[in-house]
């Protein structure tokens, strides 16, 4: 069981109040998404949660152990896990070699034994390559783990942020606009590759996303963020409904013809 | 034919002496697309501290525990020193404009040559470099070669195989791939990028230090400024090679070394001169280098 939570958690740019009071309680095995239009916050929440900005308000923790002030690297180590908005592979090597990079370092074999390539180095070289392997399978991506990253068709790339992301196997994914330059098709698939990870892994999920189809079908719960300032909370039902919502993403006008 | 396998032999160890140079630059402009100017100044730190280390503790001991014991301390002195220059003198710049880390780069350069142009013992003369490794003369179908040239080489291969196994199948290696891609992302992977980095300058100064002393070893005159023509055309060799590259630094390090001493046999004056006609040509003809990727594309 696992739990992130956030209180109050705000960040200042100069005179810019970017975020400010986001709070949110997430429970193992729930998927959240973050709603928002352009510019109101989300992926500079994202960028709070995962230790890339330094909060200037709020308290930021992950199994009360506090986050804030981590850097990267150690809150990935805490179980925390992201994709990118814009593609962020590692575009000259291997689809396997992406994956491993991701994957934990344990010390399966000391420095020097990689450096003779000794038997017992070869032999968890090997387990390495069948486990990053098998998670390849698992998104029926086997066929490509020698390709280079950057070689991939689009909605591949985008597949493949989300299996690296899983092949640290994180408490916590965060998913920034996952379905992003798709079409119906593609984001069907990145719905049933979400609805795989939560069946097959004990992992929560924070999402961004435009698309509203896909967000009503598959969050939990809903926060719509607007100038940095949560302004709804609810399930996908509610969030539907609620004028507030519409308004922020019509204007006023389109709130009260809506009513 | 003989004349021209002991120009070989000549020209291999002048060319390991560049690729173990070349190598340098290569790591630390590969992994923060950086050129540390004050790379080759490491060899010659590398050179002053075994030549002091022997001046202290020569004669104690056999020599067979004593020159390696000298080696490894200097390795290790130089990784240190590696570290602090990455740690005050780059790292704060890290981000800002290649122009910045570059000037740095000059600051630290004239800041190591004439803080040690002014301690005592060193000065601008040069200094005899000791003999620290076994010279033996050995006759091969009539022509020379000194035991000292076949220990350098092989010594300078080995460190060679070691750093191509390093960057290639180590999960360091992988580390530092990564991080040469893109540190946001590597950072969020779970790689402690500010680590890979500061290791990663810290053996090509280890790689440096030892290659003063190899250096020392076959041409016995060090002084504090020795590092400019060796350092320009090791950092030829890491262009020649594909900056970035690492068996590209191996392979640019040969070429140059070799090409200079067989110009050197029939032409002494113009060499020098000529590593920058074969710079100029391959740049004109493959800007990335022979081994480069496509990605090298950069302004400096």
């Amino acid at each position: 069981m696992s739990k992130l939570e956030a209180k109050h958690l705000g960040i200042r740019f100069g005179g810019l109040q970017a975020v400010k009071d986001f709070n949110l309680t997430m429970e193992s095995g729930e998927l959240v998404a973050i709603i928002g239009p352009n510019g109101a916050g989300k992926t500079t929440t994202f960028n709070m949660l995962t230790g890339m900005y330094l909060p200037t308000e709020g308290e930021l923790a992950l199994d009360d152990i506090s986050m804030v002030g981590k850097m990267p690297y150690e809150i990935n180590e805490m179980g925390l896990s992201r994709t990118f908005q814009n593609i962020r592979l590692f575009s000259s090597l291997s689809v396997m070699e992406n994956i491993r990079i991701a994957m934990k370092r344990e010390a399966k074999y000391s420095f020097f034994e990689a450096l003779f390539r000794t038997k017992k180095y070869k032999l968890a070289e090997k387990q390495i390559n069948e486990e990053a392997m098998e998670l390849l399978k698992l998104f029926e991506m086997e066929d490509v783990a020698g390709l280079q990253a950057k070689n991939l068709p689009y909605g591949e790339q985008r597949k493949l942020e989300i299996i690296r992301a899983l092949a640290g196997k994180p408490k916590i994914l965060l998913l920034d606009e996952p379905a992003a330059g798709m079409n119906p098709t593609e984001i069907e698939e990145v719905m049933g590759i979400i609805a795989k990870v939560r069946k097959m892994y004990d992992v929560s999920i924070l999402l961004i996303e435009h698309h509203m189809s896909m967000v009503m079908k598959i969050a939990d719960r809903i926060f719509v963020l607007d100038f940095g300032e949560t302004i709804a909370e609810g399930t996908p039902e509610e969030i539907q409904g609620n004028p507030k919502v519409i308004e922020a993403y019509l204007g006023k006008g389109g709130a009260d013809e809506d009513e | 034919m003989g004349h021209v396998f002991q120009l070989l032999i000549y020209g291999l160890q002048l060319g390991s002496l560049y690729a173990l140079l070349a190598m340098g630059y290569t790591l630390v402009f590969g992994i923060i697309r950086m050129i540390n100017l004050a790379h080759a100044d490491l060899m010659m730190l590398g050179a002053f501290a075994a030549y002091f280390l022997f001046q202290w503790f020569g004669g104690t001991g056999s020599m067979a525990i004593l020159v390696p014991l000298i080696m490894i301390a200097t390795l290790l002195f130089g990784a240190g020193v590696g570290f602090v220059i990455e740690r005050f003198a780059y790292k704060p710049l890290r981000g800002r404009t290649t122009v910045a880390s570059l000037v740095a780069a000059i600051g630290v350069q004239l800041f190591i040559e004439n803080l040690m142009r002014c301690l005592p013992g060193v000065g601008a003369l040069p200094k005899n470099f000791p003999t620290l490794l076994p010279k033996v003369n050995i006759n091969i179908g009539g022509y020379q070669i000194s035991s000292v040239q076949i220990i350098v080489i092989a010594i300078a291969a080995l460190l060679l195989l070691f750093m191509q196994r390093l960057c290639y199948h180590t999960g360091f290696g992988k580390q530092m791939q990564a991080v040469s891609v893109d540190k946001d992302a590597s950072s969020l992977m779970g790689i402690n990028v500010n680590r890979v980095i500061s290791i990663t300058f810290s053996l090509g100064a280890a790689l440096a230090a030892i290659c003063g002393i190899l250096y020392g070893s076959l041409y016995p005159t060090i002084y504090v400024y020795m590092a400019g023509t060796i350092g320009n055309k090791a950092f030829i060799s890491a262009v020649i090679g594909g900056i970035g590259s690492i068996k590209g630094a191996m392979l640019g390090g040969l070429i140059i070394g070799i090409m200079e001493v067989f110009l050197q046999s029939f032409a002494a004056s113009i060499s020098y001169g000529l590593c920058f006609v074969i710079l100029i040509l391959v740049l004109l003809y493959k800007p990335t280098g022979l081994l480069g990727g496509k990605a090298a594309r950069e302004k400096v």
